[in-house]
């Protein structure tokens, strides 16, 4: 070592190093000093640009879409195989239906939607969420995309539904929006992601309960639809996002065969509550003009074209009796207060619109028997509220009749003026 | 190829699983729903009608039955409604001729009977309950001021005469229910009636006698069965028939009890009454007509009979002209008369101490309605008649006489009687 420090080629390694440092020093400065543009002759130079975007909505799409029944799901149910003979009966354990195309939706039955949504811009961006119920009358001309666009809220004539889900509304549960009476169509329950989720891909769950008055279809009327109002992250400028064409798939309901569903009747009647028909105190042998008892308000409610009908139980129990007897027979015979057949009587009515007068061949008077008799036909689909009616019941006993209390019941009756197709075998499914 | 089977198989196996549980998904579509609403009326003011349970009879079917003489029935009766409110019942016995047909007619027949006849063809027993609304307001503690009336306390003749004594059916004893406040307790009772037949009770070979029966209740009282309005008519049954089990009105009219009845005869003359003929002369012709009337024989019949008259054969003197021996006193030997004797035949001038008696409805003398006694003590028939009424049929008699020639003085006394006889009855 000091034999080579004492050799002149150590300096001049000294001297290289030295010089290099200083030439890269230089190098580093000229490059480093872009604040100042030193004259020079004619020369170029680059300038860089940079802007910054922002308020992009990305669009939301639908990547899932079924409808089941899960109303059985776990019950015990039989299985029936047709084909053997003779025909076999097991057991199984019910699972979830899926709902298919053309297939007949029942009204006031609980149903099951469930879908996914993608947004890049994550649920966090996701406002609300509706599921659009759909009716487009055959004949109507208008695409289900206008119908359905025109479907904003929740009528009480059981055309449509809107079934929302809406940020921080609601407990943030799907509820039945913009009611404009009281409805039968109701969410029973709701899954929906947590309020800070921030994933791209969000599924949504909600069961709910088709309304009494959903009309009756066997021309596949009804259609399903998804409105996504999104954008929230963006500059405030809310977007809608329609689809009123989807099928059910698991991957693509966009672009799967449009679903399209019948509706089965339904049917109801409300009787007021606490009113019974009371004829008071009557003698044997009393006819019907001398005994005359009124309904209330009776309410039907129908979602589609419906028949009504009035009848009576067979046997009217008879009670505080001082002695053995039987109970009352109904019987047809308009000359029951004359007979002598024992413990028989009878029963005529009158519309609301009739004149209640029970005189001789009044028009408006009918017999009632056990089979029914019909008080209305032809009436159309009614609105939530349904239509009221009331009724004049005429009652005659025979003169033999036996002193106690008659206990009965007088049944009205509503049914489908059209045929249902879904009562036909396998018409449903 | 057996694995193409195989794997067929297994997809038809497939297929028919999920067709099994898609068909036991099936849902149950609402066509159709009903509702019923409650309905109530009341009954009041119904009356449920009597029933009849059983009948025991006077006796036997079939069997003959005897005019004033005393019989038993029984009939027991049920009113699920109790038997508060009735008003009354008719036991009645009936005459029905010629037989019906029908059994509506042996109802028409019957439903004509409304009270004990004076011809014997009817006897209607009555137990009524006459306890009038003042009695019950009275007994429930209600004042209306009203005096309070009993209830029967036995049967009674329902009589087309206001004289009783004009009817000779007659109550002897009857058993009735008895009155507990305001009510007849229970729901059934056997009443029991003895009665005695009257004597005009008319006469039956053909079983032409029933007993039938007639209720009435729904007895409106106020203030206390007011509610039992409706079907208080009478409740009948026209053909009652023993060990019936139960009957109603519509029971055959061939099994119901019948009797006959035994012919009924009976004649009253007037207390005190005699024929006397004074100072007849020997040879008196009835002609003559020395005549004796024997008037208010009264003749009580329960059928068709013949009136008819005897007299004794001889009829004993007395008098002056009789010794104390017996024998009248004659001016000619070996005339040793205790008396007259009566013949039918026509006298001679040789016939000594005969007399004949005629009997006719008439005082003018006819000898061809004239009936002769004669001395065989056997009823002649002076004329014939069909069953009376109750009171019987009034008739005078008058009496011829013809004596012979030799008739001695003395007072001749005899028994005429006057009897009943029945008629054959062509059955």
């Amino acid at each position: 070592m000091q034999q080579f420090m004492n050799d002149s080629r150590f300096f001049k390694y000294i001297l290289v190093i030295i010089s290099l440092v200083i030439g890269v020093s230089l190098i580093m400065h000229s490059l480093l000093a872009d604040q100042v543009v030193y004259a020079s002759t004619p020369d170029d130079d680059t300038v860089d640009g940079e802007f910054q975007s922002s308020g992009y909505n990305n669009p939301v799409s639908l990547t899932k879409f079924t409808l089941e029944d899960r109303t059985r799901v776990g019950n015990i149910i039989e299985v029936v195989d047709e084909t053997t003979s003779p025909v076999s009966v097991t057991t199984d354990v019910a699972v979830a239906r899926a709902i298919e195309s053309y297939e007949y939706i029942i009204p006031q039955q609980e149903y099951t939607a469930e879908f996914t949504l993608h947004d890049r811009d994550t649920y966090q961006d996701i406002e609300s969420v509706e599921l659009r119920i759909f009716y487009n009358v055959s004949g109507s001309g208008m695409t289900n995309g206008a119908v359905m666009a025109s479907v904003e809220g929740t009528p009480d004539s059981g055309t449509g539904a809107v079934i929302k889900w809406q940020r921080n509304v609601h407990n943030n549960q799907f509820f039945v929006h913009n009611t404009q009476a009281s409805v039968s169509w109701e969410v029973i329950n709701s899954t929906v992601p947590a309020l800070n989720v921030t994933s791209e891909s969000m599924t949504f769950e909600v069961t709910f309960m088709v309304s009494k008055v959903a009309r009756q279809s066997n021309d596949q009327e009804w259609h399903i639809g998804i409105n996504v109002i999104d954008s929230l992250t963006a500059t405030g400028i809310t977007e809608s996002n329609l689809f009123a064409e989807i099928g059910m798939s698991d991957t693509d309901p966009i672009n799967a065969t449009p679903a399209s569903f019948n509706m089965a009747f339904y049917g109801e009647v409300e009787l007021p509550d606490g009113i019974t028909l009371d004829w008071g105190a009557i003698k044997p042998g009393s006819d019907f003009a001398e005994n005359q008892a009124t309904t209330g308000s009776i309410t039907f409610l129908s979602n589609g074209n419906f028949d009504t009908e009035i009848s009576s139980s067979t046997l009217w129990q008879a009670t505080n009796t001082a002695i053995d007897v039987g109970d009352a027979t109904l019987v047809t015979d308009p000359a029951v207060a004359t007979s002598t057949t024992p413990q028989a009587f009878g029963l005529r009515f009158n519309d609301s619109d009739g004149t209640h007068a029970l005189t001789g061949g009044s028009p408006n008077a009918e017999t009632v028997n056990v089979e029914g008799v019909d008080l209305d036909n032809g009436l159309p689909a009614t609105a939530e509220s349904g239509v009221q009616r009331s009724y004049a019941v005429f009652l005659a006993i025979s003169k033999d009749f036996q002193n106690a209390t008659y206990n009965g019941e007088v049944i009205f009756l509503v049914s489908n003026n059209v045929e249902d197709l879904s009562l036909v075998d396998g018409g449903g499914q | 190829m057996r694995n193409l089977r195989i794997v067929m198989s297994f997809f038809v196996g497939l297929f028919i699983l999920t067709y099994g549980i898609i068909t036991g998904l099936t849902h149950e579509n609402v066509t159709a729903q009903s509702d019923g609403q409650d309905g109530t009326f009341d009954v009041v003011g119904y009356n449920n009608a009597p029933t009849f349970i059983s009948f025991e009879g006077p006796d036997t079917n079939g069997a003959t039955l005897t005019p004033n003489q005393t019989y038993s029935v029984a009939l027991e009766i049920e009113d699920i409604d109790g038997l508060s409110d009735l008003k009354k019942l008719d036991l009645i016995m009936y005459y029905v001729d010629p037989q019906p047909t029908s059994l509506s007619a042996l109802g028409s027949a019957f439903d004509a009977i409304t009270t004990t006849t004076i011809d014997g063809t009817s006897f209607i027993m009555r137990w009524e309950n006459t306890a009038t609304s003042a009695a019950v307001n009275s007994a429930a503690g209600i004042s209306t001021g009203a005096s309070a009336d009993a209830p029967d306390a036995g049967f009674h003749v329902v009589s087309q005469s206001a004289v009783s004594s004009d009817i000779s059916w007659e109550i002897i004893n009857s058993t009735v229910p008895a009155i507990s406040g305001t009510a007849i307790p229970g729901d059934r009772f056997r009443f029991e009636v003895e009665f005695k037949i009257s004597k005009v009770a008319r006469e039956a070979v053909q079983s032409q006698w029933r007993f039938g029966a007639r209720i009435e209740d729904a007895r409106i009282i106020e203030n206390f069965v007011a509610a039992e309005q409706i079907n208080n008519g009478n409740t009948t049954v026209a053909a009652l028939q023993s060990d019936f089990s139960p009957v109603a009105t519509g029971t055959s009219i061939q099994v119901s009890d019948r009797y006959n009845m035994a012919f009924y005869g009976e004649v009253n003359v007037p207390s005190g009454s005699s024929l006397t003929w004074l100072d007849l002369s020997p040879g008196v012709q009835f002609s003559d007509e020395e005549v004796v009337s024997l008037s208010g024989i009264t003749f009580i019949a329960n059928s068709d009979h013949n009136r008819t008259v005897k007299t004794e054969a001889f009829w004993t003197a007395t008098g002056a002209g009789v010794v104390g021996s017996g024998e009248i006193t004659t001016s000619q030997p070996n005339k040793n008369y205790t008396g007259a004797s009566i013949t039918s035949e026509l006298f001679d001038a040789t016939t000594e101490q005969k007399f004949r008696l005629g009997v006719d409805t008439t005082n003018a003398y006819s000898s061809g309605s004239l009936v002769l006694l004669d001395d065989t003590f056997t009823f002649k028939t002076i004329e014939s008649d069909q069953a009376t009424l109750e009171a019987g049929q009034s008739r005078t008699y008058y009496f011829f006489i013809e004596l012979s020639n030799l008739f001695y003085d003395a007072d001749y006394i005899g028994d005429v009687i006057v009897g009943i006889s029945n008629r054959v009855i062509t059955e």
